[in-house]
C-alpha cells in the first residue's frame, strides 16, 4: 500500500487527464457522447485521486518520483501541503469547468481541439504543482503556455490571433527569463529542490548581489503569467477565448502558475528569511501593492463584462503575491488561501459571464440590465461571486482580506491595509454597479430563456463553494487550515 | 436547549429567505423573529460557540445585549405585522421580502455576536441589504437616497472591517470573552469611530440617514431608524474599552459631535413639512444624546456601571416608540387612526409621565449625577426634551393633515404599532428609577413653550429671528456653518412631492441661528469641562 | 562477429543502391528492406557499443596507421542510430512522395549511396577515409537535389555541388598535409603526434574551412537555404537532418578530439563568436521568410550556430565535471534537431502537396485541414526553439548552463534572444495556422503519410525528452573527454 502510494500516486494523477487529453484527439468530431464520458469521467478521476493525495499529504507520507532525464537535470514530483492545496483547486475546478465546457461547446465544430488542449492544460497546471524541484517547475510552467495556446486562439477569427499573439509575446519572454534565471541560479548554487523554508545551499551562498539579481530574473519570469505590472498587458488581451477558457485561464491555470511560482520562489527556493534579509520582500510587496491598485482603477473603466473582469483578475491575483511578500505566518496564510478563494470566486464570475454570453449574448456591461430576473440562478452566482471579490463576508474573500490585514498590521506595515481597503472600495465601485444592473434595473429584454442546466450549475457550485470556503473558514479541511497547515511548517 | 433557540433566531430568518419564494407568503416574515423574541424572553445568559464557522465565532446574549435583541425582534414582528396588513409592492414583492429578512436575520446576527468575525457579518449583511429596502419605492428620490446610502454605507463597512481587524490584533482574540479592549490602539479606534459615526448617524455623518428614511416605505423606516442607527451604538458597546480605559479624543469627539446635533437636529426637524423627515431629524437627535452619554463613558470611566445601562434602555425605548410612529404613520396614510392612537405615541415620545422616554432619561440623569459634566448635559437633555415637545406638536399637526378622512382603521390595522406602544410602556419596569420632579422639567417646559408658541409653530417654523445675539465678529462664520448644515448635508431631504407643501415655506432667516446655536455648543463645550 | 556488425551498416545500403541500380522496379521494396536492416543491426551495435566502450576493425592490409579503420564509440554510435532511424523513415515516405517511375529508380540508387556514405563517415576511424566519404556525400547530395528537375533546382543543385567540392578539396588538403607529415592518417594515431607548429595549423585551418563550407556555418551558410528549399520533402529532410550533422561531426571531432592539444580557447571563441552569429541571423531570416521551407532552412542556419557554440564551452570545461553532460547535451541536441527538422520538412512535403504551395500567409487553416500535420509541426517546432516538452529543452537547459558557469553573458543573451526569435517564427506560423480558414477550403482526410512526421516530431520530443539520459551514459564511454 505504502509503496504503491508512494511511487504510483502522483504519475497516476498526471496521467488521469494526459490520457484522456491525448485519446480525445483520435476520436471523431461527431462522436459526443464518447469525447463528453471520455472528459468527464477523466476529470472524475482525477479528482478521486486527488482525494487519496490529499489523504496521503496529510499523513505525511513521503509522495515521491524521480526522473532522470540528463545529468543534473532531474524530473522530480513531490507532494507537500503547498502543492496540494494547489492541485486539488485545479483538479476541482477543473471538473466543474469541463461539465460547463461541455455544455457550452455544443455548437463548436472544433470539440475534440478543444478539450484535448483542455485536458493537456490541466495536466501541465497538475505537473506544475506537483513539482518537486525547479527544473520540474520551469518544464511545465513552459508546457502551460504551449496547452493554453490554441485554448486562447481557439475561436480563430481576427480577434483571437491577436490576443494569442499578445499572449505569446509576453509568455514567451516571461519563459526566456526565468529559464535563464534559473539555469543562472543552478550553476551557483546546485540542485534546486524545494524546501521548506529555503534551500540550504542557497543560504549559504556568499555573493548577495547575485542572490538578488536571479530573484528579480525570477520574478519577471514568473510576473508575466501571474500578470504583474508591467507585465499584465496579455491579460485582458487573452479575453477573446471561450468562457470556459477564460475561467479556467483566470482561475487556475495560468495565472496562479505565476502566483504558485512565487510563492514556491519565496518560501521554498530562497525561503521568507533570506528574502526578508535581502530586502526583497520590500520590492516585491510595492509592485504587488502597485498592481492591485492599477488594475482596479483600470477595471472601473472598461465597458465590456469580460473585460473587466480580466482587470480585475490582474487586481485580485496581485493579493497573492502581495501575502507572499509580507514576513509573518498570518499574511503568508491570507496570500496562500487567497491562491483558492481568488480561484473560486472569479471562476465562478467567468462562469456566469459565459452563461450570460451564450444565452443572452450579453458581453457589454450596458446589457446587463434586469439579468437576475431572466436568469436568477446565474445571477445568484455572479453575485456571490462579485461580493467574494470585494470582500464582502462571509463569502470567501473577506477571510483573505482579513488575514492579510492582520499580517501586515503584524509586521508593522501600516500602509498595506490602506492599499487593501482602497483596493476593496474600487472593486466595489466596479462590482456594486453590475450587481444593482443585474438585480434593480428593467430588464430590457423579456425573453425568458433556459439555458442548458450544463451552464448553469457549474457557476452555482463554484458559488456554494466560494460561500462556503468563506462561511466554513475555520473547519477542518477547508482552504484556510491547508494554508494554515503549510504557513506553520514554513515558519517552524 | 437555549443554544438551539440562539441559532435559530438568526437561521430561521436567513431560511425564511430561502423559502421566500416557494412560499409567497408574508406569514414567514411574521414567523421570522419569534425565535429570536423566544429566546430573548427565556434565556439570560447563555453563549454558544461554533469553531468551524467562518474563524470561528460565538453567539450569545448577555445583559448588554440582551434589550437590543428583545427590541429588535419586537420592532421586526411589528413591521412585519404591518406589511401583511397594509400589502404595498415595495414591502411585499419577492425581492423586497428577501431582502428584509437577510436585513433581519444580519440584524440579529450583530446584536448576538460576541466575536468580532460574526458581528462584522453581521454588520454587512444587515447594511447591504437594507441598500434594497431604501430603494424600495422606486422613485427617483428613493433611488438617489439608495445609492447615497449604499456608499456610506461601504465606506462605514470598509473603516469597521480594518478597524476591527487593527483591534483584533491589539486585543489578541477575536472572541469578545477572551477580548482585552484596554489595548485598542488609537488606530483601530478611530477606524472604528468612523464606522460608528457613519453607521449612527452621528452629527455631520447624518446626511445618509435623513434621505434613507425619509424615502424607505413605513414599515423600512421603522425597522431603519428604530434598529439600523442601533448598530453604531453596539460598535461603541461591544469594542471600546467602556468602563476600563478612557479615551479622551474620541470622547471629546463624540459629545462635541451628539451634543450639536441633538440640538440642532431638533431644529431642524422643526422645520421640516413632511413627518418622514421630521422623524428621521429627530432620530439624530436622539442618537446625538445617545453619543454624548458614551463619550461621557469614554471621558469618566467610572460613570459606566451606572450610565451603561441607562444609555441601553435609553436606546430601545428609542427603538421601540421611533418605530411605533413610523408604523402610526404608516397606518394614518392609509386609514383614519382613532384620535386616542394617532396622539398616544407622540406624548410617550415627548416623555410623559410612566413612559419609557422618561424613564429612561430619568435613568440617564440620575447616573451622571455627581459627574463633572452633569449640568451641561442635564442643559442638553432639558433643551432636547423642550424641543422635542415641540417637534411632536408639530408631527401632531402634520399628520393631522395627511391623515385619510375614510375608512376607519379597525384594530388589527393598528395593531402594529400597538405592539411597540404596549412594550414600550413595560419597559420602565425594567429600570427601577425613583420619581423625579426634575425629569419632567423639560415637559412642562416643552409645554409651556408650545401653549405660546402653537400657532406660530403649526405655521412656519422655529421662530428664531436672524438677529444675532452672539458676538458679531463671529457671525460670518456662523452662517456659513449654518448653510453647511442645511444644504450640504442633506441634500435629498426636502422635495417629497406626494405631501402637502404648504408647510414647507420657511424663511431662510432659520440658518444662522442654528449655526450660532452650534457654535455656542461647540465653545461651551471646549471651555465648559473640567 | 563484431567485424562484420561494423562494416553492415555501411554494406547494406551499399548494396540496396547498386540492386536499385541493376533493377530500378524492385529499388523501392529493397531501400525500405535495406533501411530496416539497417536499423536492426544499428540497434545492436548501439547495444554492444553500450557494454563495451568502442568497437574497431581494420580493413585490407594497410601498414598500420594508413589502414581503412572503422570504429564506433558512444558517439558514433549515437549518431549512427539517428542516420539508420531517419533512414528507415525517410524512406517510409519517399516511397509515397515519388510517383514517377524515373524518378523513383534514380531516387533509390542515390538514397543508397548517401546513406552508405554517411554511415561509412560516422564510423571512419582515419582521415582518408573520411574523405572519401565525404566526397561520396557530396556527389549522392547534389544528385538528390536534382531530382526535383526544375530550373531553380539545377541552379541550387549547381552551386551545391561547387561548394561541396570546394569543401572537399579543402578537407583533403589538409589531410594530405598531415599524411605527408606524420605519415599517419588513423585518427587516434594522429591525435597523439599534432604539434603546436605551422603545419598541423595549417591542415587544421583548412580541414575546418572545408567542413564549415559543407555544415553552413555563418558566414559561409549562403549556399544551404536555396539547396534545402528546392530539394524534394525527404531530400531536404535528410539533407538538413544528415548531411549538416555529419559535417558538424566531423568539426567536432577536429575539435575536440584530433587537434585538441593544439587550439587555445582564443580560437574556440572565434567559433563561438560565429556561432552566435549564425543563431541570430537563423533567426531573423526564418522570421521573415515568405515560405515554409525557406523559414524550416534557415532555421538549421541557427541550429548549426547553437551546435558550434558548444565548442568553446566544451573547450572552456575539459575536466570539469559539466564537460559529459555538456558533451551529452551537443549529441542530443544534434539528434533532435535531426529528428525535429526532417520532420518539419516532411510536414512541408504534405502542405505543398495539399495545397500546392507553401506560402506561410495562404496557410489559414492549416489547423482544422490537417491537424496531425499541424500538430507535429507544432511539436518539431517546440523541440527546435528548446521549449519543454523535448531534447531541445534538455540541451539548451545545458548549453545555458555552460554559458553562465563561463560568465559568458554574450552567449547568454544571443541564445535567449534566439529562442525568442525562434519562439516568434514558429508561432508565427501557428498564429495563421489556427486562424479560420476562407470559405471554400475542404476538409483534407488524415492519411498514413502524414504519421511519419508525426513520428519523427514525437520522437524528438517525447523520447529524446524524457528517456534521452542513455545518451549520457554512452557519451561518457566515448574517448572524447580527457
Amino acid at each position: 500500500m505504502n509503496e504503491w502510494l508512494a511511487h504510483g500516486l502522483l504519475p497516476l494523477i498526471l496521467l488521469s487527464s494526459l490520457i484522456p487529453g491525448l485519446t480525445v484527439f483520435l476520436l471523431k468530431e461527431s462522436n459526443h457522447l464518447a469525447r463528453n464520458v471520455l472528459v468527464i469521467s477523466g476529470a472524475l478521476l482525477t479528482v478521486l485521486l486527488v482525494g487519496v493525495l490529499i489523504w496521503g499529504v496529510y499523513h505525511e507520507y513521503n509522495l515521491e518520483v524521480r526522473w532522470q532525464l540528463a545529468p543534473q537535470l532531474e524530473l522530480l514530483f513531490h507532494a507537500d501541503a503547498l502543492s496540494v492545496f494547489f492541485v486539488t483547486l485545479s483538479s476541482v475546478l477543473w471538473l466543474l469547468t469541463t461539465i460547463y465546457a461541455v455544455g457550452y461547446l455544443q455548437k463548436d465544430k472544433k470539440t475534440n481541439r478543444f478539450f484535448g488542449f483542455f485536458s493537456l492544460c490541466v495536466t501541465t497546471t497538475v505537473g506544475l504543482a506537483l513539482a518537486g524541484n525547479l527544473f520540474t517547475f520551469v518544464l511545465f510552467y513552459e508546457l502551460l503556455t504551449l496547452a493554453t495556446f490554441p485554448l486562447v486562439i481557439h475561436k480563430g477569427s481576427a480577434e483571437a490571433v491577436q490576443g494569442a499573439k499578445t499572449y505569446l509575446k509576453y509568455t514567451l519572454f516571461g519563459g526566456v527569463v526565468l529559464l535563464i534565471s534559473v539555469v543562472a541560479l543552478q550553476v551557483m548554487v546546485g540542485p534546486l529542490a524545494f524546501q521548506t523554508g529555503g534551500i540550504d545551499a542557497l543560504k549559504a551562498y556568499p555573493y548577495s548581489q547575485w542572490l538578488i539579481l536571479v530573484f528579480i530574473g525570477l520574478i519577471v519570469g514568473l510576473g508575466v503569467k501571474c500578470a504583474l505590472f508591467p507585465l499584465h498587458g496579455w491579460l485582458p488581451k487573452a479575453m477573446v477565448a471561450p468562457a470556459p477558457v477564460s475561467a479556467l485561464l483566470h482561475a487556475v491555470a495560468v495565472v496562479k502558475a505565476g502566483a504558485f511560482g512565487i510563492v514556491r520562489v519565496v518560501y521554498d527556493v530562497y525561503g521568507i528569511e533570506l528574502a526578508q534579509q535581502l530586502g526583497l520582500l520590500y520590492g516585491l510587496s510595492a509592485i504587488a501593492a502597485f498592481t492591485i491598485i492599477y488594475g482596479s482603477l483600470k477595471a472601473l473603466r472598461q465597458t465590456n463584462l469580460k473585460v473587466r473582469l480580466a482587470w480585475s483578475t490582474v487586481s485580485q491575483v496581485s493579493y497573492i503575491v502581495l501575502g507572499a511578500a509580507i514576513f509573518g505566518a498570518t499574511a503568508t496564510v491570507g496570500g496562500l488561501v487567497h491562491l483558492v478563494h481568488q480561484g473560486i470566486t472569479k471562476i465562478t464570475l467567468f462562469l456566469a459571464a459565459g452563461t450570460y454570453a451564450e444565452t443572452l449574448k450579453v458581453t457589454e456591461i450596458r446589457q446587463m440590465d434586469g439579468l437576475g430576473r431572466i436568469m436568477p440562478a446565474t445571477s445568484i452566482a455572479f453575485t456571490i461571486g462579485a461580493l467574494g471579490m470585494i470582500g464582502v463576508p462571509p463569502v470567501a474573500g473577506f477571510v483573505t482580506k482579513w488575514y492579510l490585514a492582520d499580517g501586515a498590521i503584524n509586521a508593522g506595515m501600516y500602509w498595506v491595509p490602506v492599499v487593501l481597503m482602497i483596493s476593496a472600495l474600487l472593486n466595489a465601485a466596479y462590482f456594486m454597479p453590475l450587481v444593482y444592473r443585474i438585480w434593480f434595473k428593467p430588464p430590457c429584454q423579456t425573453i425568458a430563456l433556459s439555458p442548458s442546466p450544463l451552464l448553469i450549475w457549474p457557476p452555482l457550485i463554484t458559488a456554494m463553494l466560494a460561500l462556503a470556503a468563506g462561511l466554513f473558514a475555520a473547519a477542518p479541511y477547508s482552504p484556510l487550515e491547508w494554508a494554515q497547515l503549510i504557513a506553520e511548517r514554513e515558519y517552524r | 436547549m437555549s443554544e438551539i433557540l440562539i441559532l435559530t433566531s438568526v437561521l430561521v430568518p436567513l431560511l425564511a429567505a430561502a423559502l421566500s419564494k416557494a412560499w409567497p407568503t408574508l406569514w414567514l416574515m411574521v414567523c421570522a423573529p419569534l425565535p429570536a423574541i423566544a429566546s430573548a424572553a427565556v434565556i439570560t445568559s447563555e453563549t454558544v460557540a461554533i469553531p468551524w464557522v467562518l474563524l470561528g465565532i460565538e453567539l450569545g446574549i448577555t445583559p448588554l445585549n440582551h434589550p437590543f435583541l428583545l427590541v429588535s425582534a419586537l420592532v421586526w414582528l411589528a413591521a412585519a405585522i404591518y406589511c401583511l396588513r397594509f400589502p404595498e409592492p415595495s414591502t411585499n414583492s419577492l425581492s423586497s421580502r428577501v431582502f428584509a429578512l437577510l436585513a433581519m436575520a444580519g440584524n440579529f446576527l450583530l446584536i448576538l455576536s460576541q466575536d468580532a468575525i460574526s458581528f462584522y457579518v453581521g454588520f454587512t449583511l444587515m447594511g447591504l441589504t437594507t441598500y434594497a429596502m431604501v430603494r424600495a419605492n422606486l422613485s427617483k428620490q428613493a433611488k438617489r437616497a439608495a445609492l447615497y446610502y449604499l456608499v456610506m454605507t461601504l465606506v462605514a463597512e470598509m473603516a469597521l472591517f480594518f478597524g476591527v481587524v487593527s483591534a483584533v490584533k491589539d486585543g489578541g482574540s477575536h472572541y469578545f470573552a477572551q477580548w482585552d479592549r484596554a489595548q485598542i490602539t488609537t488606530l483601530s479606534s478611530a477606524l472604528l469611530l468612523i464606522a460608528v459615526a457613519i453607521k449612527g448617524a452621528l452629527w455631520g455623518f447624518h446626511g445618509w440617514l435623513i434621505a434613507a428614511h425619509s424615502s424607505a416605505p413605513y414599515p423600512a423606516s421603522a425597522v431603519m431608524s428604530g434598529l439600523m442607527v442601533k448598530a453604531g451604538i453596539l460598535i461603541l458597546i461591544k469594542f471600546f474599552p467602556l468602563g476600563e480605559i478612557p479615551i479622551a479624543w474620541a470622547g471629546y469627539t463624540l459629545m462635541v459631535l451628539g451634543a450639536i446635533g441633538s440640538q440642532l437636529a431638533l431644529l431642524a426637524a422643526l422645520r421640516q413639512g413632511h413627518p418622514k423627515v421630521l422623524l428621521a431629524y429627530s432620530t439624530v437627535s436622539k442618537v446625538g444624546i445617545l453619543f454624548c452619554g458614551f463619550g461621557l463613558i469614554l471621558l469618566d470611566r467610572s460613570l459606566a456601571p451606572a450610565l451603561l445601562p441607562a444609555l441601553i434602555l435609553y436606546a430601545c425605548a428609542h427603538s421601540l416608540i421611533k418605530s411605533a410612529l413610523f408604523l402610526n404613520l404608516g397606518v394614518a396614510h392609509h386609514k383614519q387612526l382613532p384620535w386616542l392612537l394617532s396622539i398616544f405615541p407622540l406624548l410617550l415620545f415627548a416623555g410623559i409621565p410612566f413612559s419609557a422616554a422618561d424613564a429612561t432619561k430619568a435613568a440617564f440623569i440620575e447616573a451622571i449625577t455627581g459627574s463633572s459634566y452633569y449640568s451641561i448635559v442635564y442643559l442638553l437633555l432639558l433643551s432636547s426634551g423642550v424641543l422635542t415637545v415641540l417637534v411632536m406638536f408639530k408631527l401632531y399637526k402634520l399628520q393631522m393633515l395627511n391623515t385619510q378622512p375614510t375608512p376607519t382603521a379597525g384594530p388589527m390595522d393598528w395593531s402594529s404599532p400597538l405592539i411597540l406602544v404596549i412594550a414600550s410602556l413595560l419597559l420602565p419596569h425594567w429600570v427601577a428609577t425613583e420619581f423625579k420632579l426634575s425629569a419632567y422639567l423639560p415637559l412642562l417646559l416643552g409645554g409651556l413653550v408650545l401653549l405660546i408658541l402653537r400657532h406660530k409653530l403649526a405655521r412656519v417654523s422655529f421662530p428664531l429671528t436672524d438677529k444675532p445675539i452672539i458676538l458679531v465678529g463671529v457671525i460670518k462664520l456662523i452662517r456659513r456653518l449654518g448653510r453647511l448644515f442645511n444644504n450640504r448635508l442633506t441634500p435629498l431631504s426636502i422635495r417629497l412631492p406626494d405631501w402637502k407643501l404648504s408647510l414647507l415655506n420657511t424663511s431662510s432667516s432659520v440658518y444662522p441661528s442654528i449655526g450660532s446655536l452650534g457654535v455656542l455648543l461647540l465653545i461651551f463645550f471646549i471651555f465648559g469641562g473640567p | 562477429m563484431n567485424n562484420l556488425l561494423l562494416s553492415l551498416p555501411v554494406f547494406i545500403p551499399l548494396m540496396a543502391a547498386v540492386v536499385a541500380l541493376l533493377i530500378p522496379k524492385q529499388g523501392a521494396l529493397l531501400g525500405r528492406l535495406a533501411a530496416f536492416l539497417t536499423l536492426a543491426i544499428t540497434v545492436q551495435l548501439v547495444a554492444e557499443v553500450y557494454q563495451s566502450t568502442e568497437l574497431q576493425m581494420m580493413a585490407g592490409n594497410w601498414p598500420a596507421g594508413l589502414a581503412i579503420k572503422l570504429q564506433v564509440d558512444g558517439i558514433s554510435a549515437l549518431f549512427l542510430l539517428m542516420s539508420a532511424v531517419l533512414y528507415v523513415v525517410l524512406s517510409l515516405y519517399a516511397n509515397q512522395y515519388f510517383h514517377r517511375l524515373t524518378q523513383r529508380s534514380d531516387f533509390w540508387v542515390l538514397w543508397g549511396f548517401l546513406f552508405t556514405s554517411l554511415h561509412a563517415l560516422f564510423i571512419s576511424g582515419d582521415l582518408f577515409n573520411l574523405y572519401f566519404c565525404l566526397e561520396l556525400l557530396s556527389v549522392s547530395a547534389v544528385g538528390l537535389t536534382l531530382l526535383s528537375a526544375s530550373r531553380d533546382a539545377f541552379k541550387a543543385a549547381g552551386r551545391y555541388l561547387i561548394v561541396s567540392l570546394l569543401g572537399s578539396l579543402l578537407f583533403l588538403a589538409g589531410v594530405a598535409i598531415l599524411i605527408a607529415k606524420f605519415g599517419a592518417a588513423d585518427i587516434h594515431l594522429l591525435k597523439e603526434l599534432v604539434a603546436n607548429d605551422s603545419q598541423s595549423w595549417l591542415a587544421f585551418l583548412l580541414m575546418n574551412a572545408g567542413l564549415m563550407l559543407k555544415a553552413a556555418l555563418f558566414p559561409v551558410h549562403f549556399w544551404l537555404p536555396a539547396t534545402h528549399a528546392v530539394a524534394p520533402a525527404p531530400v531536404s529532410a535528410a539533407l538538413s537532418a544528415l548531411v549538416v550533422k555529419a559535417c558538424l561531426f566531423l568539426i567536432m571531432r577536429l575539435w575536440l578530439e584530433l587537434f585538441l592539444p593544439l587550439l587555445t580557447h582564443q580560437s574556440a571563441m572565434v567559433m563561438g563568436s560565429l556561432g552566435t552569429l549564425a543563431i541570430l541571423l537563423g533567426a531573423w531570416q526564418a522570421l521573415i521568410a515568405k515560405r515554409l521551407k525557406h523559414l524550416a532552412a534557415w532555421s538549421t542556419v541557427s541550429q548549426v550556430g547553437y551546435l558550434v557554440l558548444f565548442i568553446p564551452l566544451l573547450h572552456n570545461h575539459q575536466g570539469s565535471e559539466l564537460y559529459e553532460p555538456l558533451l551529452g547535451a551537443m549529441v542530443l541536441m544534434a539528434l533532435t534537431h535531426a529528428f525535429a527538422k526532417s520532420s518539419l520538412f516532411l510536414c512541408i512535403g504534405r502542405i505543398q502537396h495539399a495545397y500546392g504551395h507553401d506560402e506561410i500567409e495562404g496557410l489559414q487553416g492549416l489547423a482544422r485541414l490537417m491537424p496531425v500535420t499541424c500538430f507535429s509541426i507544432a511539436l518539431a517546432g517546440l523541440a527546435i526553439i528548446g521549449l519543454p516538452p523535448g531534447g531541445g529543452f534538455l540541451s539548451k537547459w545545458l548549453l545555458l548552463s555552460g554559458a553562465v558557469e563561463m560568465k559568458q553573458w554574450f552567449y547568454t543573451i544571443a541564445i535567449a534572444i534566439g529562442t525568442l526569435g525562434a519562439g516568434a517564427y514558429l508561432f508565427r506560423l501557428l498564429c495563421i495556422a489556427f486562424a479560420n480558414q476562407p470559405p471554400g477550403v475542404s476538409l483534407q482526410r488524415v492519411t498514413l503519410s502524414e504519421s511519419p512526421g508525426l513520428v519523427l516530431a514525437i520522437g524528438a520530443t517525447l523520447v529524446l525528452g524524457f528517456f534521452a539520459y542513455p545518451i549520457w551514459q554512452l557519451v561518457g564511454s566515448a574517448g572524447w573527454s580527457l
